[in-house]
């Protein structure tokens, strides 16, 4: 009996961590919801293709910072919906999940649309960026994952010239 | 062997002086007589019993020997002892059955199938989508602290404005 003390506590503590794991990839959930679904696109960038990415240079300063910046990266996962009728409700159920995962850092709303930035540090480093968006029958989830540099982000759009979310859309399903 | 020659060979046993033969000569005899002068009793049961322990400690003995040695060898090995892995085996087993296959947990198999999965095989065509993704991350970072920044303005004028009806009051 006292042999089996000891694995008892480390199964319970690694069901425990597996919570806190399961907690921190609540967003994933929902990549699995709407993998099937067509009405929603899908991108997932993993750390093995970010790591290829460390390969590229140029001459050009701005651009490589841009992939330093991006060198630092190691996950990328959007989900993104159009013409999707109940966009409000999806996007308040990720909301209170994502609430309870991760620690809130901005929210923009407006008449048009919604935005909330959520963030997951350890160490006092950003590892975790996670953005959801509504606007009228669109919603978007984006998780961004590595060394995440807030400033570094804010002043990529000042080095790049390339229009954001309507792109997106264009995406091949 | 006669009752003399008998004697003679048993006094010298017990004064120490028989030989090896002599004594498994003596052995030999007690081992086989049954009927014995009273006299020769002790020694007879002195021979029979010192023959027994020559034999060996028994299988018992070594039982407990081997036995000890084990478990000595058990606690002072660094080595990986299969049986002893054997309960934290089965609740590393246990742990990850009920993380995977929980129909309550926020993370199932087909989730980590989905993780692992990359949109696009071609670096390059990664490379700028990523780039896209960051620029639109970065737009939406920048608005809203034009947002809060507005505030700050709004805020700051407020302020004013009240700084202001305070002096005139």
């Amino acid at each position: 009996m006292k042999l089996m003390i000891k694995p008892i506590i480390i199964a319970i503590a690694i069901c425990f961590t597996s919570a806190g794991i399961a907690q921190n990839n609540a967003i994933d959930k929902y990549y699995s919801d709407y993998a099937d679904d067509e009405r929603f696109t899908k991108v997932s960038i993993s750390s093995k293709m970010f790591s290829l990415f460390t390969n590229f240079s140029t001459e050009d300063a701005n651009e490589q910072q841009v992939i330093e910046t991006i060198g630092k990266l190691k996950g990328l996962k959007i989900l993104i919906g159009d013409g999707i009728i109940d966009s409000k409700q999806i996007y308040k159920a990720v909301n209170s999940t994502a609430a309870v995962s991760y620690e809130e850092l901005m929210t923009v709303e407006n008449a048009e649309q919604e935005m909330i930035f959520y963030i997951s540090e350890s160490g006092g480093t950003i590892t975790e960026l996670v953005m959801l968006m509504y606007e009228g029958e669109s919603i978007m989830i984006l998780s961004l994952t590595g060394d995440i540099d807030l400033q570094e982000l804010s002043n990529l759009s000042d080095k790049m010239d390339i229009q954001g979310f309507e792109e997106f859309k264009n995406l091949k399903k | 062997m006669e009752y003399k020659e008998l004697k003679i060979v048993v006094d010298r046993f017990w004064e120490g002086e028989c030989s090896e033969l002599e004594e498994n000569q003596l052995r030999e005899y007690f081992r086989w007589n049954d009927t014995i002068p009273e006299e020769f009793h002790p020694i007879k049961k002195y021979l029979s019993l010192a023959s027994e322990e020559s034999s060996g400690l028994g299988l018992d003995f070594d039982l407990k020997v081997l036995k000890a040695v084990e478990d000595k060898y058990r606690n002072t090995t660094k080595g990986i002892n299969i049986k002893r892995m054997i309960p934290f085996a089965a609740a590393a087993a246990v742990a990850i059955g009920v993380f995977f296959f929980n129909p309550n947990s926020p993370v199932t198999p087909e989730d980590s199938i989905v993780l692992i999965e990359d949109t696009f095989e071609d670096p390059e065509i990664a490379f700028l989508e990523v780039k896209k993704a960051l620029m639109m991350v970065s737009n939406k970072i920048n608005k809203g602290k034009e947002y809060s920044h507005e505030i700050g303005k709004f805020s700051l004028a407020t302020d004013q404005i009240q700084y202001q009806d305070k002096k005139t009051d």
